[in-house]
C-alpha cells in the first residue's frame, strides 16, 4: 500500500510542473480550435443569409485562424 | 396613381458610394441576401459608425504590446526558474497573438455582419449578437409608421452617428438602428421610399 502511495509521488513528482503546465495548454488550446471551428461555420451561415463583396476574403482569414490553432497545438503537442 | 414599376423605383437622386467595409453604403453592387426577390433592390446598407469600434481596437493594441514590455522584463527578472525548456519562450507567446488575434476577428466579424439594410421593399435588420446567437428582422416599407433618430453625446454629434427607431403599423416589431451614420440622411430616404409604396 505505502510503496503504492510512494510511487504515485515520484510520479507526481515527475510530472510537475511541466507535464501539467503542458495538459492545461492542451485544454486551452483544444477549446481554442472548438471556438475557432465555430467562427468558420457561423461565418459561412451568415454569408449565406447576405453575401457580400468583402466575404470570400472574410471566409479565407477565418479558415486561416482555423488551421493557425490546429497547427499550434500540433506544435504545442510536439515541443511543449 | 403610380404603377408597380414606379412603386419599387428607388429614388433617382440615390447615386451608388461607399465600399464593401464602409458603414454607409448607397445602394451596394455586389450584394445578396437570401430572401432577396428579382425586382427587390438594396437601397442603403448601414453598420454600426466605425468609431463604435475604438474600443475594441484600443484593447487589441494593448493586448498585442503587453508581451513586448513583460518577456523581457521576466527574462531580467529572477521570476522565471532556471531550467524552463526554450519551447515556452516561442510557444506562449504564439498561442497569445492567437488569442488576441481571434479576439480582434470576433469583434470585427461582429460590426461587419450586424447590418441594417433598406430595399425598395422593406427593412431588414440581421443581428449577431454572439458566437451562438444571431437574428434577422424585417419588415415592410407599407407598414412603417413613423421613422425618428437621436443623437445623444459628444461622440454622436462628432462623428454624425445615431439611433434610428422606426414604428411599425399593429404588432409588427420595431426597429432600432444603432449608431448609424448620417440618421438625417438615412430619415430622409426611408421617408422618401416609404411615399412612394
Amino acid at each position: 500500500m505505502n510503496t503504492d502511495i510512494l510511487n504515485f509521488l515520484n510520479f507526481a513528482q515527475g510530472f510537475w510542473p511541466y507535464g501539467l503546465v503542458k495538459i492545461l495548454m492542451m485544454v486551452l488550446l483544444g477549446i481554442y480550435i472548438i471556438f475557432a471551428g465555430i467562427l468558420v461555420r457561423e461565418e459561412q451561415l451568415i454569408s449565406r443569409m447576405v453575401q457580400m463583396a468583402f466575404s470570400p476574403i472574410l471566409r479565407g482569414i477565418v479558415f486561416i485562424h482555423l488551421l493557425a490553432a490546429i497547427s499550434i497545438f500540433i506544435l504545442a503537442l510536439m515541443f511543449l | 396613381m403610380p404603377t408597380t414599376t414606379e412603386k419599387t423605383k428607388p429614388p433617382s437622386t440615390l447615386t451608388p458610394r461607399g465600399h464593401a467595409l464602409s458603414s454607409f453604403i448607397v445602394r451596394p453592387q455586389n450584394i445578396h441576401f437570401e430572401t432577396q426577390t428579382e425586382q427587390e433592390e438594396v437601397i442603403l446598407l448601414l453598420r454600426q459608425h466605425f468609431s463604435t469600434n475604438f474600443g475594441w481596437i484600443a484593447v487589441t493594441a494593448i493586448l498585442a504590446l503587453l508581451p513586448l514590455f513583460f518577456i523581457p522584463m521576466f527574462l531580467r527578472s529572477a521570476l522565471i526558474p532556471v531550467n524552463v525548456p526554450s519551447s515556452y519562450f516561442v510557444l506562449i507567446p504564439l498561442i497569445w497573438y492567437l488569442g488576441v488575434f481571434g479576439f480582434a476577428l470576433m469583434r470585427f466579424l461582429y460590426w461587419y455582419f450586424n447590418i441594417y439594410m433598406i430595399t425598395n421593399e422593406r427593412v431588414i435588420d440581421v443581428d449577431w449578437y454572439s458566437l451562438l446567437y444571431k437574428q434577422m428582422s424585417e419588415t415592410k416599407l407599407d407598414r412603417i409608421q413613423d421613422v425618428t433618430f437621436k443623437q445623444h453625446g459628444f461622440l454622436d454629434l462628432f462623428f454624425n452617428y445615431g439611433d434610428i427607431y422606426i414604428q411599425t403599423a399593429g404588432t409588427a416589431q420595431n426597429f432600432e438602428f444603432i449608431a448609424v451614420p448620417n440618421p438625417n440622411e438615412v430619415v430622409q430616404h426611408m421617408n422618401q421610399l416609404v411615399e412612394l409604396m
